[in-house]
């Protein structure tokens, strides 16, 4: 199955959080008022309820004047996901079209998604004891559909389409914008491999857009997984065929021996 | 002091001892089981008897306070009875270790190590093994069940830990149950811990003939627990 990938021009972007509404009302995730924020973002973070919303930055720019940022935050669909390498039940999982899907019905609620996401987007609830994040609507896409987001967005800020194609198309937008004096870029993040949302961004660190200051894939997953836990697995398992073994020299010291073997009382 | 012998038998476990025992054996087989059903697809089937997904993960760390619970009275309330005396070593300890893995392996019978305190060369190993790998469970259990203790990167950290402790840990549960519950000679004493808390004299005095020697009473001679006679 080809990858497929969402494309955010955030240069396209009015900030109508239409995506944000969308994915509620197809999603059925309920309403939550928040207090003002102190801009026209209309909450401050992702919740278990709010599995995307747009970000709403200020920035000043060199002629004194201000630059409006809108950008879409929600899970960014790692080439390389963290989440799915410390899941321990596989309610986390990369369908081979790049999709990081979630099945809740699997979750623990252990949180270890939460803890070595790099972009920290799963959110959990105590009451439910599990997580959530966005799955890039992985149903309407099984349907032939495009995500509930992409299908509300006005101004054609979010596609969708296959990746090699919204990546081409990604490259062609930056050098046009660099034409027009825009220096501009694609955000697809080696760090993880690549992400199956692609953002084109206009000038200014990924960092101004709410990105990840060093976006890192946690190095302690391999110290976890290929280290440790293989040391203590390996010292159990020794332990175990060492005690077998004492087992079945029990048996046979005790039938040699002339009484009989065991004492009783 | 009236002696401590009644009908034959001698007390070797109180009851706070047979109880934090019973709480910490209780916690570490949920702890155990549980975390296996999470860790290993293979034993994925054992997650229902957990409660499922829902509560498996919240079974788990309720069992670690438990644990960490009966540890920490262990410690504090047997600071002078238990960890004081597995922290003193002498030479017959250290002979009983010498002989420790033909004992495991039913070869040598415990008769054949020099006489032995309450807690033998064995139990004072593995007390002292039960108590660093207890601690290193529990302290970096805490800190994974109370998030944000150490932020992002530290929790990342401390889980590894934490795995590699428990897997240590059970890898000597798994020698201590085996003498505990099914080596022929030490099994004896699986009635004292998990029952009344005493054993029988002919058992103290094979097993442990330098405590009664401490608490005045006279090793019984005849009568070696589970071994023929032989020469030495
Ligand atoms: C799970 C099943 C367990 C069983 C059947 C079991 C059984 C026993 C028995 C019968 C004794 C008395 C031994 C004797 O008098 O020679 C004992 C002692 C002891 N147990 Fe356990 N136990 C279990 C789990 C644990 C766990 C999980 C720990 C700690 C992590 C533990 C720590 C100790 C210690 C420190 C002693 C005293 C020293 C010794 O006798 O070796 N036990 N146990």
């Amino acid at each position: 199955m080809a990858e497929v990938s969402i494309l955010v021009d955030i240069t396209k972007c009015i900030g109508c959080k239409s995506c944000e509404v969308a994915c509620k009302q197809w999603w059925q995730l309920p309403a939550e008022i928040a207090s003002w924020t102190g801009s026209y973002q209309s909450h401050s973070d992702l919740s278990y309820n709010r599995w995307t919303m747009v970000l709403f930055r200020e920035k000043e720019t060199a002629d004194g004047g201000v630059d409006w940022i809108f950008r879409k935050e929600q899970c960014m669909h790692c080439q390389k996901p963290a989440c799915v390498a410390v899941c321990p039940t596989q309610a986390l999982a990369r369908r081979p079209d790049g999709i990081v899907d979630y099945d809740p019905a699997k979750c623990i609620g252990c949180q270890y998604c939460v803890e070595f996401c790099p972009f920290d987007v799963p959110r959990y609830d105590a009451a439910a004891n599990k997580i959530s994040k966005c799955n890039m609507c992985a149903d309407r896409v099984d349907a032939g559909m495009e995500p509930a987001c992409v299908k509300a967005c006005p101004t054609d800020a979010l596609t969708f389409g296959p990746r090699e194609k919204l990546l081409a198309g990604a490259e062609a937008r930056v050098a046009e914008l660099k034409e027009a004096g825009v220096a501009a870029q694609v955000y697809n993040p080696e760090a993880v491999g690549g992400t199956h949302y692609v953002y084109v961004l206009p000038q200014g660190q990924p960092s101004e857009f709410g990105f990840p200051e060093n976006l890192r894939y946690p190095s302690t997953i391999g110290l976890w997984k290929s280290g440790l836990q293989p040391v203590g697995e390996g010292v159990a398992a020794l332990s175990l065929v060492v005690t077998l073994a004492a087992a079945a020299s029990a048996a046979f010291f005790n039938r040699n021996r002339p009484d009989g073997g065991e004492h009783h009382e | 002091m009236s002696s401590p012998v009644r009908n034959g038998r001698i007390r070797m476990f109180n009851l706070a001892e047979r109880l934090t025992h019973g709480a910490a054996a209780l916690s570490f087989v949920v702890l155990l089981l549980s975390s296996a059903s999470m860790m290993w697809s293979w034993a994925r089937w054992l997650m229902p008897v957990f409660g499922g997904p829902r509560w498996v993960a919240l079974v788990h760390v309720w069992a670690g306070y438990l644990f960490t619970l009966a540890l920490v009275v262990a410690l504090l309330g047997g600071f002078r009875s238990w960890v004081l005396r597995v922290l003193r070593w002498g030479p017959n300890d250290l002979a009983f270790v010498r002989h420790f893995l033909a004992v495991y392996f039913s070869r040598h019978s415990y008769a054949d190590a020099p006489p032995q305190e309450r807690f033998n060369g064995g139990m004072k190993a593995w007390s002292l093994v039960a108590i660093a790998g207890g601690l290193g469970v529990a302290v970096t259990g805490l800190l994974l069940a109370f998030k944000g203790s150490v932020g992002h990167a530290g929790f990342q950290v401390v889980l590894g830990l934490h795995v590699l402790f428990a897997l240590l840990l059970t890898a000597g549960v798994i020698g201590h149950v085996y003498l505990a519950a099914f080596h022929p000679e030490a099994r004896q004493s699986f009635g004292s811990m998990f029952g009344d808390g005493t054993v029988s004299l002919e058992y103290a005095s094979t097993h442990h003939a330098a405590w009664l020697e401490e608490v005045g009473v006279k090793p019984q001679r005849a009568g070696r627990a589970g071994v023929p006679e032989r020469a030495h």
